[in-house]
């Protein structure tokens, strides 16, 4: 089965953008088919150059890292929220990929199930 | 047509409107003559499962209905155990192991792992959510 995840909160200050992730883990651990879609906020949570030491939390690149070990190598962005948010590409996790508004419509259009965090 | 439901409680039970929700769609759709496959509680919606709450008496405890619907329908109610354990929701065993002082897990609750809800999320004819994403 397809299961699309559609996160749009930023690493920090909510318990769920990190234990969201988990479950996204949890599903490919299972055997499924899964891609990750970072909207909004969530481009932050791809972002390479976060300052691990000053969170007082475990560091959530260290999982975005981790990703292609659990098999999900489906990572998206959306070209549109890194020109609103003035992120530049170079910055982001390297096996995450663009996604322009249409093709996020078509990868929706393909998953079986779709949970958005 | 009679359809099988998955449902994700992630809201707060003091704070947010939708684990209410979520027990009364629960009772309708069973009413209706659906199926509930699972309730997974994730994220603060664990706090759905801890039978130490203790509103006003007029006020709904939510706990107390699950276990209520439970026993009526014989749910599958499952607390997502990385949530929960966080949170302070253990039953005797985690209490145990974790050498606490006592244990709150509602009756009809039982504690799993995510692959129960990737399960559920499988094969159930439908999947829902209560509990948006509070700002």
């Amino acid at each position: 089965m397809t299961f699309l995840y559609l996160f749009t909160r930023a690493p920090y200050g909510h318990s769920i953008a990190r234990e969201a992730l988990d479950m996204a883990l949890a599903s490919a651990a299972f055997d499924q088919h899964v891609s990750l879609v970072f909207a909004q906020d969530a481009i932050y949570q791809l972002l390479n150059t976060q300052d691990k030491g000053n969170t007082e939390k475990r560091p959530h690149i260290g999982v975005i890292n981790a990703l292609p070990l659990y098999e999900i190598e489906n990572i998206y962005y959306l070209s549109d929220d890194c020109t609103s948010r003035n992120i530049s590409a170079t910055n982001l996790a390297p096996h995450a990929k663009a996604l322009s508004a249409t093709e996020l419509a078509d990868l929706m259009r393909s998953a079986d199930r779709i949970q958005s965090f | 047509m009679s359809l099988s439901f998955a449902l994700l409680v992630s809201g707060q039970p003091c704070t947010d409107q939708s684990s209410l929700t979520a027990l009364r769609f629960c009772q309708a759709a069973l009413d209706s003559g659906h199926q509930i496959y699972r309730v997974f509680f994730f994220n603060d919606g664990v706090h759905c499962a801890n039978r130490f709450t203790t509103p006003p008496q007029d006020e709904i405890a939510i706990p107390k209905q699950w276990t209520n619907l439970q026993k009526t329908f014989d749910l599958d109610l499952v607390v997502c155990i990385s949530s929960a354990l966080r949170r302070g929701i253990v039953d005797a065993k985690e209490a145990a192991r974790y050498e606490l002082d006592g244990h709150n897990l509602a009756d009809g609750f039982s504690i799993g792992g995510l692959g129960q809800w990737v399960d559920a999320c499988q094969n159930a004819d439908r999947v829902i959510r209560f509990g948006g994403n509070a700002q």
